[in-house]
């Protein structure tokens, strides 16, 4: 695995380089956190470990810039540091790190957190399986392109503009943006349970084949319930649950399946509905052609109050340029390269 | 004069040692040439971190001292030169809180660590290559 050993005082490099290149690691050692940052971004490493104090960019500033971006995977970030106090411990967790080693450290110390972290990147392999079933549910809706694609990156950029509001920063944290990044992918896995002859009509559906479609969200939350069931601590599935069961919910109650009003819709969900609906009305169906951006903002915006949540609504005014920056990079036919 | 074993990295202030050749090796799993360099490196790093201190407190800039001094201290911290790390420690936080006769009196203090540590740098090298004589003649048993 590549790590990348950033701090400034070259004494210090030179001792974690030298633990982690003769515990096997590929070791790619830079001297300031802005070259850290740009090599990142080009996902150069998964695994980094920083020093706190750096002209420009510090270790926090680049943990906060790694939780942020939108970056591709997920970066692990221990911080190596003589800051031991408990403020300052806090302070570099929530700006992001995952771990600390306090100098002076072991570097049997050092080798044994790196390896902790490669554990947890594992882990992320149930993110790919996620995403994996979400796939599967969207391949037999085949109109849909990049839509999962698009939707998870729309609901992330609405999570992180409300997470800088005054209302929201207390419940939106690094983890709420993260979750809702992971699990939005599943808001329509209850399709799966939607016959052929609805599921892939090509004509307006009938009031009938209406009811039947709209009971995938029912048929969604019931399964990811089942899953809860089993695993109740796993907050990926608890929101993945209230994405499926709530995304067709409406701010004035006249969404389905529960008729749930305002804050009783979960958050996640009043954030999925907004992103899905930009999402279907910006992209082309075989009933209609993509409406572009203005329009699609204009009748979000007429909607707000009564289909959404106005604060989701003003946080996408407020991140146009970013909707549509993602819609053209994940246009249809150019998921693949994006 | 007999190296201590330290119980773990870093406790070896109260032996009284500027720096501890034995934790050193540790430090650079056993590579002992890598000691050797990093202590040439250090020696450089606390000459020139000592002028820049100076110079900073000549002219009453405590931000400048205190980040040169968290710097010093930081590498002080991890080749385990407890004495050094300390009193860059307090330097720094002297500086940081603007109490710059404090400071003052940590950077005399840090000028004489500094003089024991590299007046101890013989020793520390010739206890590097008897560690490293030690290893080898340990390898070669096993072998």
């Amino acid at each position: 695995m590549k790590v990348m050993v950033v701090d400034a005082n070259e004494i210090c490099r030179a001792v974690m380089c030298t633990a982690l290149s003769q515990a096997g690691f590929e070791v790619i050692e830079v001297g300031d956190g802005e070259t850290a940052r740009d090599l990142l971004r080009d996902g150069l490493a998964r695994m980094v470990v920083t020093g706190w104090e750096m002209s420009g960019l510090t270790g926090p500033d680049l943990c906060r810039f790694l939780r942020t971006a939108d970056l591709p995977q997920y970066i692990y970030v221990i911080l190596v540091t003589s800051h031991a106090s408990p403020h300052d411990r806090v302070a570099g967790l929530a700006a992001g790190a995952d771990d600390f080693v306090t100098k002076p450290f072991n570097p049997a110390e050092l080798i044994e957190r790196v390896h902790a972290g490669e554990r947890i990147l594992a882990l992320e392999t149930r993110d790919v399986a996620i995403f994996a079933m979400a796939k599967l549910a969207e391949s037999r809706d085949p109109e849909t392109g990049a839509h999962l694609e698009r939707t998870q990156a729309y609901t992330r950029v609405l999570a992180q503009e409300l997470s800088g509001s005054e209302k929201f920063h207390r419940i939106i944290d690094s983890e709420f943006i993260r979750l809702i990044y992971l699990t939005s992918p599943l808001h329509d896995i209850g399709k799966v349970g939607i016959p052929d002859a609805v599921l892939l009509k090509p004509d307006r559906l009938s009031d009938r084949e209406f009811a039947i479609m709209k009971t995938h969200a029912r048929i969604g939350a019931d399964t990811l319930d089942a899953a809860l069931r089993k695993y109740p601590d796993a907050k990926f599935l608890q929101m993945a649950r209230d994405i499926a069961a709530s995304h067709h919910e409406r701010w004035n109650g006249s969404g389905y399946p529960a008729g749930l009003h305002g804050h009783e819709i979960p958050l996640s969900g009043r954030i999925m509905a907004l992103a899905d609906v930009y999402d279907a009305l910006t992209s082309k169906r075989v009933y209609k052609a993509a409406f572009d951006h203005d329009i699609a903002t204009s009748m979000i915006v007429k909607e707000s109050g009564s289909h959404f949540d106005p604060d989701v609504v003003h946080a996408f005014l407020r991140r146009e340029s970013q909707f549509i920056e993602i819609r053209n990079r994940y246009a249809d036919g150019n998921a693949m390269a994006a | 004069m007999p190296i201590p074993t330290p119980a773990k990295i870093g406790e070896t202030e109260s032996e009284g040692l500027p720096i501890d050749a034995k934790t050193l090796a540790e430090i650079c799993v056993g590579d002992i040439s890598l000691a050797e360099k990093l202590l040439e490196k250090f020696v450089s790093q606390i000459q020139e971190d000592l002028r820049l201190i100076d110079s900073a407190l000549g002219i009453r800039d405590a931000a400048q001292a205190s980040k040169i001094s968290h710097s010093l201290r930081s590498a002080a911290a991890v080749l385990a030169v407890r004495e050094v790390q300390r009193i860059a420690e307090s330097l720094e936080h002297a500086a940081r809180e603007d109490r710059l006769d404090q400071a003052a009196c940590c950077f005399d203090q840090l000028k004489d660590a500094a003089a024991r540590c590299l007046a101890f740098l013989p020793i520390v090298r010739r206890e590097l290559t008897t560690c490293a004589d030690r290893d080898a003649k340990n390898n070669k048993d096993r072998a």
